[in-house]
């Protein structure tokens, strides 16, 4: 190990260059074999962010599709003409979904800071954290050579009995969400045993960074509900190749028992995409208030409590579907009590917010956005939780705006706003934090002029899935195609300035943003062995003895002698 | 497309359309409540965000306003109010759930056959349509199902849907409360043609009802002259009723099925057919009858060539009954009709353009029952 100098908190901007984890070894080879979370981190991050662009790619030729009540891409009598529509939401909703929200926020960020924050040199197993990246690749290698071999029409929840008739490539596409699964569950292993047996002495649970209780709480919904979706796409491929009957009612299977399958999986993953996500809340604000995060346990164990009860609601995307009066009264009621967490979250970080130091710069931009989005997205829950209204909003654009609302202007949101907070960390570079903001209100306008419309769409009866609509429906859509350009014209300019600050960034001290979590305590990059020495364990969130220097640009941990408490 | 707003708020609200159904009342009243109160929450979380956004921004870095970290009494008030909120708003929807789950006794009961991609309802009198056609404050049990992949009815005036499941019956019911006619779309995706899966529901008062209900169950007869229609002209009707025109055109233009323009009596190739099966212009009537028939009822015995057996079986609906195979005969006579062996190669039988007994002119109800309306049809476009 290369000699420090001095212990690295201290360091700041005066950081070795000579030897971080980018510069440590060379080569293509090094990166390819390599078993550095901060690596494997990174490639997943380039890897997520192409998938990001693919899925968005499809998304605009959605909206495109819908500036016409009749089709502006795709129209005719041959109603063929309509399968590349349909083939298009689905990779649309597939690609999203396996390949950008699951693995988004655990994969790309929390393999990068899930040891920092630990103090730990690296995950439990990296070896299986790096055979999880590549499972991730070749799942995804397996969709995109789906599209090639003849794109799936069915729709990303691959119902059936259309799924086990439809003559595309269903299989493919299955299995590669399959091996997806794989990857899934490996890194939320290899989480929880990090979690467990790699604190650092003192660390108690309770004095966890929030986002570890977050990553904690979705690694237990990885693990558990991912192998039922597993042997769910196996009896699908089954159930295609062999016509077990099983799930296609032709054969004597039954299309619910594939539903109750598959959403006993896809509901707990919507709390798999969501939960990170307000991991990476909980640190932005508490950061950029510069305050201990308000109630710090009812934080943590609302994590805990998501990821439980958001096993017992799967039923509520099956009311109309032919479920059964008393399961729809059970899961209804179910499903309200799990507002419940999510609630006591936003309400402690409101109350974080009373009484701090507020900065707004760019990542703290994105969580007020998710404030406001994520209202929205939680709110319009009820609607479709409560039966009465269900049978109304059921496959109507009001659920397509529900989850958007979530899993954006929720989990994407935060996602970028992670992505700007350790990006200092990651690269060694600061990106112009007025063009961040700048981007941020582009991406914030745009993302409401798509989707909100698409509410009111929903309440007026537009059904979703659909190529062609009734005229009167039309202005909604123009709206909303015009909010996904806008929104696509924010994000290349996010591209723009982050790759731009890679070449011309200011040199980022360890800690520019005041962050009082561990990982801020090695320099920028950090080393390839974190940490030259064990980290000193403090209470997360104490900020009062980070102190600006001006000489760093950055926070430093200095000793406070007349504390103003 | 400016042209459309006036139609959009002219007679609907912002956040819905105007009921049409006793079940969208109770839905609305819902709705409302929901929404007022999840805008009461929205409106407090931004409005003290912002409030702390500027009250505690950042003045100078390191600064420390020395906030509270925890107060469990706050937590388990702000736990306690959304859990009474939620259960409110659980207690409301199940109770209009309880009444969207339970018809009454008296309801008419319709038969609902999903397929892709249209429905066909059939009526207790026999009657059978591609529109539904309700009585208004008429209480009704639509039986669902599929004879192929999932689909949903769903009808946004009524805030209704529920799912048609092959191999299962579901029911859903509703009591119409105003006259008019009312989208009615599938919501479950079932294929290329889902968004082309819509319909129209009519409520009308009784004694339209009655009176339309006449005449689809009687298709043999004109019901103004009393006179019985000729078969062409039935299976004419039966064509667009029973769901062959989403599929098959008559009109030379291609579909998922084989046009039924110039089908009669023309030399066919076939990709699927028992071992030394032919069938040419030169077979007699009797042959190519034969031939039709069974395309109807078993679609897969023998497929065109350049066309994949997609197509589900309609021996339900043609066959078991003389009633039904004399449904059958008619369909076989339209497509006979539309051959091109007539004088200058048009088609020598029944031509509806010339006929003076087409049903339009005899029974306005009905020729709406038999010509969707444009809007329905996004893909007549040219």
């Amino acid at each position: 190990m290369t000699a420090i100098p001095t212990e690295p908190r201290f360091l700041g901007g005066l950081a070795p260059r000579e030897d971080n984890y980018l510069t440590h070894q060379a080569g293509i080879g090094s990166w390819v074999f390599t078993l550095d979370h901060k690596r494997i981190g990174v490639m997943y991050l380039v890897a997520i962010l192409v998938a990001f662009l693919l899925g968005g790619i499809f998304a605009l030729l959605i909206r495109v599709q819908l500036l016409r009540p009749e089709g502006l891409l795709f129209h005719g009598s041959d109603l063929s003409v309509y399968k590349t529509y349909n083939q298009l939401f689905t990779l649309h909703g597939a690609v999203m979904i396996f390949l950008v929200l699951i693995p988004g926020v655990p994969g790309a960020l929390g393999n990068f800071v899930l040891p920092l924050m630990l103090g730990a040199k690296d995950v439990a197993f990296p070896r299986l954290n790096l055979w999880s990246f590549y499972l991730y690749v070749l799942g995804a290698l397996l969709a995109l050579a789906s599209i090639l071999i003849g794109a799936v029409d069915t729709g990303w929840t691959f119902y059936t009995p259309y799924a086990a008739q439809t003559n595309t490539a269903v299989i493919p596409l299955v299995f590669g969400a399959f091996i997806l699964g794989f990857s899934s569950i490996f890194t939320g292993m290899n989480f929880i045993v990090t979690i467990h047996k790699m604190r650092p002495a003192g660390m108690t649970w309770f004095r966890m960074p929030l986002l570890l209780w977050s990553l904690y709480a979705t690694a237990i919904i990885q693990i558990m509900a991912t192998p039922v979706l597993g042997i769910t796409l196996l009896l699908l491929i089954l159930e295609r190749l062999f016509q077990l009957g099983i799930f296609d009612p032709y054969f004597g299977g039954d299309p619910l028992l594939f539903q109750h399958f598959f959403w006993f999986y896809s509901h707990p993953a919507v709390y798999i995409m969501i939960l990170p996500a307000m991991g990476v809340m909980s640190e932005v604000i508490a950061t950029f208030s510069r305050r201990e995060i308000f109630g710090y346990r009812f934080v943590a164990l609302s994590s805990i409590a998501i990821a439980v009860i958001g096993f017992f609601v799967w039923g509520h995307h099956m009311f109309p579907n032919g479920q059964s009066g008393p399961l729809n009264t059970i899961f209804s009621g179910l499903t309200m009590l799990v507002a419940l967490p999510s609630a006591v979250k936003v309400w402690n970080w409101l109350a974080t917010m009373y009484k701090g130091s507020i900065s707004l710069q760019t990542p703290m931009c994105y969580s007020l956005a998710f404030f406001f989005l994520f209202a929205i997205g939680g709110l319009t829950g009820l609607f479709l939780a409560s039966l009465s209204t269900n049978f109304h909003l059921h496959d109507t654009y009001f659920v397509v705006a529900h989850f958007h609302y979530v899993m954006i202007g929720g989990t994407m949101f935060m996602f970028i706003a992670g992505l700007h907070y350790w990006w200092p960390k990651m690269t060694g570079r600061m990106f112009n934090d007025a063009l961040g903001r700048l981007a941020c209100l582009l991406l914030f306008v745009g993302f409401n002029v798509t989707f909100f419309p698409q509410f009111l769409m929903g309440t007026h009866g537009m059904p979703r899935r659909y190529a062609v609509y009734k005229p009167e429906f039309q202005p909604y859509h123009v709206l909303s195609t015009i909010g996904g350009f806008l929104q696509f014209a924010a994000l290349v300019l996010i591209a723009g300035y982050l790759v731009h600050s890679l070449y011309r960034g200011r040199r980022a001290a360890a800690n520019p943003w005041g962050g009082s979590t561990l990982e801020w305590t090695c320099s920028s990059p950090p080393p390839h062995d974190n940490f030259p020495t064990p980290p000193v364990v403090r209470a997360p969130y104490d900020h009062k003895h980070l102190l600006w220097n001006e000489t760093l640009g950055g926070y430093e941990w200095q000793p406070v002698e007349n504390e103003t408490r | 497309m400016m042209d459309m707003l006036p139609h959009l708020f002219a007679d609907s609200g912002v956040w819905l359309g105007p009921p049409a159904s006793t079940s969208a009342e109770q839905h609305d009243v819902v709705f409302y409540t929901v929404l007022y109160i999840s805008a009461f929450f929205f409106f407090l979380v931004v409005t003290l965000m912002l409030v702390f956004i500027v009250v505690y921004r950042r003045r100078k870095p390191g600064e420390d306003r020395g906030g509270p970290t925890h107060n469990t009494p706050l937590e388990i008030i702000w736990t306690g109010i959304p859990l009474v909120v939620v259960l409110v708003i659980f207690v409301l929807g199940f109770r209009g759930f309880l009444d969207i789950d339970t018809p009454p006794s008296d309801a008419t009961v319709i038969d609902v056959e999903a397929r892709q991609w249209a429905f066909s309802f059939t009526y207790p009198n026999g009657a059978v349509s591609e529109r539904l056609i309700l009585q208004i404050d008429q209480p009704v049990v639509l039986q669902l199902h599929s004879v192929d992949v999932l689909h949903s009815l769903y009808i946004p005036a009524f805030r209704m849907q529920r799912n048609a499941i092959p191999g299962r019956t579901t029911e859903m019911w509703f009591q119409p409360t105003k006259l008019g006619t009312y989208h009615v779309f599938c919501t479950q995706y079932c294929g290329d043609g889902h968004a082309l899966m819509t319909t129209e529901a009519q409520v009308v008062d009784a004694a339209g009802y009655s009176a339309q209900l006449a005449q689809l169950a009687n298709i043999f007869v004109d019901p103004g002259t009393r006179q019985p229609l000729p078969y062409a002209q039935v299976g004419e009707r039966l064509y667009k009723s029973s769901g062959c025109a989403q599929c098959h055109s008559a009109d030379g233009s291609v579909g998922q099925g084989p046009t039924w323009q110039g089908l009669f009596k023309r030399d066919q190739k076939f990709a699927v057919a028992p071992a030394g099966y032919t069938l040419t212009a030169a077979d007699d009537d009797a042959r190519w009858e034969e031939y039709l028939r069974e395309s109807i009822v078993d679609p897969g015995a023998k497929v065109v060539q350049g066309y994949q057996n997609v197509m589900p079986a309609y021996a339900s609906q043609f066959g078991g009954s003389a009633y039904k195979e004399k449904k059958l005969a008619a369909i076989v006579e339209y497509i006979k009709s539309l051959d091109n062996h007539g004088p200058d190669g048009q088609p020598k039988y029944y031509r509806p353009q010339e006929s003076p007994q087409t049903p339009s002119a005899a029974a306005p109800a009905t020729a709406e029952d038999n010509s969707a309306p444009p809007s329905t049809q996004g893909k007549t476009e040219p």
